[in-house]
């Protein structure tokens, strides 16, 4: 087990992190796919409303690999297929109840039939069982490449992210599944590897996964995500090809290869403000926010996925496939009196210009801009909050100028999205949205035929 | 409902499009920002936002520059009186003189500011509150007002708006406002005759400040010393000189502030302080004149003229500034290196500050180039 050197991470501290307590909810009416987080697949739907589905029931698949597909989470009828701009689909929404022919199982594999299995006839399994979409692949976090095996397979167990699941929470009585997980991932890749938070050692080591984990990182965002974890390990180019996986994805992947069931349940961790207690709820993945934060006062609206890479999702929305947490936050337009002359013992700022920088105290937060966007002053604070050592503000200007070459070297690319730029940046220039956007544009100018 | 708010939401639909008023927008946006900070409800993630915001960032620095204002009014006017007045006589004295300064600078930089901003359609920027408010520090008192409008007015449209605004500009605005009113008008801001307020019925009062002595022979620290400029005098800066510039001290105090709150970057104050040392130490074991400011070592360097002021507020502008951490060192530097030069080897400039960092500001981008190859060549190649 070793330590990794430390990164620049995010200070401040937010409140109403969930507690480690589970509380698991009845079963919601619906519950949907929602393929939001894979960024570059064009999906191609292969189901209609009324139609009856079963859990692994094939939903949607990528136009650029037809064997590619997205599975449904639920048994039911399709409900409703929910599209946003460009007519994307957004949601497949499934009302849970009758099926057609009861649940799409397999034959249980266990670990030695695993190690004799064919390369090519795993992965052609997984993608059939709808697993595939789940393993990103670095540097775009795309679908996978299948042609050759992975230089790495990073699992980081916790990302640092505040409102972030608890692994000693959901790896609790599912170590077996972990470790199946881990074999298929193995058989995958060159080498895996499992990190965790240095706080969250001692519990995983009763559980007695001591022997899996092979790096702990620092407890602050974003030390765990799994692209800073790369960045740290790396070797050589040839690394930046890797691939990683969401722990409870990894668990549930192991579960169905274990017991030829699919795992349909997930943990969430709610979060913020809302009006049950912030802490983690157990129910049907692709269950309805409303489902899992329950009723939210008139100003607040739900950030799904991290508080800092998730995005706002209407309450009668699911949520995403692979995120698991919510966070409930204010979110009206607000003003503030002579803003810019108040102490601010009460503010959250990661710089030391307001009083509450002083202290240590966790501090209250909304989703809203404080300021208005102005030009960029080279100030340089993105750069001082990069975990992975990027220039923000000089890959920005860049792509200003209609470069391409320049941003990549100065390593566009290993940009993890992680969001800190954006949160510290005084002109309130969205530096994230830029990057993601160049590593887009990257992406078509070379990937896509 | 606090009640200003309500006679904004009143005054609301004259400036909006299609309004009355709908061409005076930039500044009414200006006005009503400046009172109510907005925070909209953000569209992307990250959702949340930290707090700072530039208006923020820039009322810091004019809380760091205010001491060095008030002192410089004070400053002024106690050179006036010969330090025989009463404190508040000083004061009044002193600011009734720089006030008219701050105000014309402030006037007619806004005017440019938002005539500007209305043509391009985007907002009134913070950074002129700075711009407007460091122009007048680096002016001797007895500047006409006529002038510092002219000044600012380049430094504003020469300086900042030709290039594109805020974020674009290559030079310092208020260095460059300064550098245009020193060529153009020498008379005005340089000799012996500029730094101190005539008393009634006299032309002017011919009072050296320490950086014009030296080079009659003799050595130049004794020199310093007996024409009245000892070291504490000079730091603490009851001297005659620019209205903001005497006070080394209190421009320290300001830098630490900044530094301390990283609005500034301690590596361009503390790489500009480190060059002085080194230069000036260099230069006094050399064998060189012992008459001049070659001679007159790293303390003498460090307190006297502008240095306190334009290390601590002109090159910390970030703008200007490169936007590398090892850059900033470098920059930081080299501005300490060639004020020391300047001042030393140069007797037709007997201030090295203002063209050293005007000087810098030109290759900030040039160190900027070198350093990022030199980053990306260490990272393991991603492309």
């Amino acid at each position: 087990m070793k330590r990794l050197k430390t990164v620049k991470t995010f200070h401040s501290k937010f409140n109403g992190v969930p507690e480690a307590t589970v509380t698991p909810l009845a079963p919601p009416e619906t519950v949907a796919l929602v393929p939001v987080t894979a960024p570059f697949v064009k999906l191609k739907l292969l189901v209609r409303e009324k139609d009856l589905v079963d859990v692994g029931t094939p939903l949607l698949q990528d136009k650029r690999d037809p064997q590619v597909l997205f599975v449904s989470p639920g048994a039911g009828t399709v409900e409703a297929i929910v599209r946003g701009p460009r007519r994307v689909v957004q949601e497949i929404v499934i009302r849970l109840g009758q099926t057609s022919q009861g649940p799409k199982e397999m034959a249980p594999i266990s670990l030695e039939s695993l190690d004799a299995m064919p390369r090519m006839k795993l992965i052609q399994l997984l993608k059939q069982r709808g697993i595939w979409p789940f393993i990103r692949q670095f540097p775009f976090m795309d679908v996978p490449d299948s042609q050759s095996p992975f230089p790495m397979a990073v699992v980081s167990l916790h990302c640092g992210d505040p409102f972030a699941p608890d692994p000693s929470v959901f790896l609790k009585d599912q170590q077996a599944s972990f470790l199946h997980g881990l074999a298929i991932l193995g058989k995958l890749s060159t080498k895996v590897i499992v990190t965790t938070p240095q706080r969250f050692l001692p519990p995983l080591k009763i559980m007695g996964l001591a022997e899996q984990i092979t790096h702990v990182t620092q407890d602050e965002y974003p030390a765990g995500d799994p692209g800073v974890i790369l960045y740290q390990i790396k070797k050589s180019a040839a690394d930046n090809n890797s691939c990683t996986m969401d722990p409870q994805e990894l668990i549930a992947m192991g579960h169905l290869f274990a017991t030829g069931h699919y795992q349909t349940k997930r943990f969430y961790a709610v979060g913020g403000t809302p009006e049950r207690i912030p802490a983690h709820y157990h129910t049907r993945m692709g269950s309805p926010v409303k489902h899992l934060v329950g009723d939210l006062k008139a100003d607040n609206g739900v950030v799904t996925g991290g508080v800092f890479t998730g995005s706002l999702t209407p309450v009668e929305g699911h949520m995403g496939a692979g995120l698991s947490s919510a966070i409930v936050l204010n979110a009206t337009d607000k003003d503030f009196f002579l803003g810019f002359a108040w102490p601010g013992k009460k503010l959250l700022s990661e710089s030391r210009t307001f009083v509450s920088s002083l202290g240590s105290a966790s501090l209250n937060m909304d989703a809203t801009l404080h300021g208005e966007e102005r030009a960029c002053i080279n100030c340089g604070w993105c750069d001082k909050k990069c975990p992975v050592d990027l220039l923000p503000q000089f890959i920005m200007k860049a792509m200003g100028a209609g470069e391409m070459e320049e941003p990549l070297e100065l390593g566009l690319l290993d940009c993890t999205g992680c969001g800190l730029c954006t949160f510290v940046c005084p002109s309130k220039i969205d530096v994230a949205a830029i990057m993601a956007l160049s590593k887009e544009t990257c992406y078509r100018e070379r990937v896509m035929p | 409902m606090n009640p200003l708010k309500t006679v904004f939401k009143k005054t609301d639909p004259y400036f909006q499009q299609g309004g009355r008023f709908s061409r005076f927008k930039g500044i009414y946006a200006a006005t009503r920002t400046f009172f109510f900070l907005p925070s909209p409800v953000t569209q992307n993630a990250p959702h949340v936002r930290d707090h700072i915001d530039l208006k923020r960032f820039m009322s810091l620095v004019i809380l760091a520059l205010l001491p060095v204002t008030l002192f410089g009014m004070f400053n002024v006017g106690y050179q006036y009186h010969g330090g025989a007045g009463s404190l508040l006589e000083m004061f009044i004295t002193g600011a009734s003189h720089v006030l008219p300064i701050i105000l014309v600078s402030y006037g007619v930089g806004f005017f440019w500011e938002i005539l500007f901003a209305s043509v391009r359609g985007h907002e009134v920027t913070e950074g002129l509150l700075i711009t407007g408010l460091l122009f007048p520090l680096t002016l001797p008192p007895t500047i006409p007002l006529w002038q510092v409008a002219l000044g600012i007015s380049f430094g504003v449209v020469m300086g900042k708006e030709v290039f594109g605004g805020t974020g674009r500009n290559l030079l310092n605005p208020a260095l460059t406002a300064r550098a245009f009113v020193f060529f153009s008008y020498p008379a005005s801001m340089s000799g012996n005759a500029v730094w101190q307020l005539p008393a009634p019925g006299v032309d002017a009062v011919s009072s050296a400040t320490a950086l014009a002595l030296g080079g009659t022979g003799g050595n130049i620290q004794e020199m310093i010393f007996n024409a009245g400029f000892s070291l504490d005098r000079l730091f603490f800066g009851l001297i005659p000189g620019s209205i903001g510039e005497t006070s080394a001290f209190l421009c320290f105090v300001g830098a630490i502030f900044l530094m301390v709150t990283r609005v500034a970057s301690f590596r361009i104050i503390l790489g500009g302080i480190f060059g002085v040392i080194t230069t000036a130490l260099i230069f006094m074991v050399l064998p060189g004149p012992t008459d001049t400011w070659f001679s007159a070592g790293p303390l003498y360097h460090l307190f006297s003229g502008g240095f306190a002021l334009g290390i601590s507020f002109m090159a910390t502008d970030p703008v200007s500034a490169p936007g590398t951490d090892s850059g900033r060192w470098i920059y930081g530097f080299l501005i300490g290196f060639f004020t020391v030069l300047l001042r030393s080897v140069n007797p037709a400039y007997v201030e090295g500050v203002m063209l050293s960092i005007l000087f810098m500001n030109v290759f900030a981008p040039l160190i900027d180039h070198v350093t990022l190859k030199i980053t990306a060549a260490r990272r393991i190649p991603n492309v």
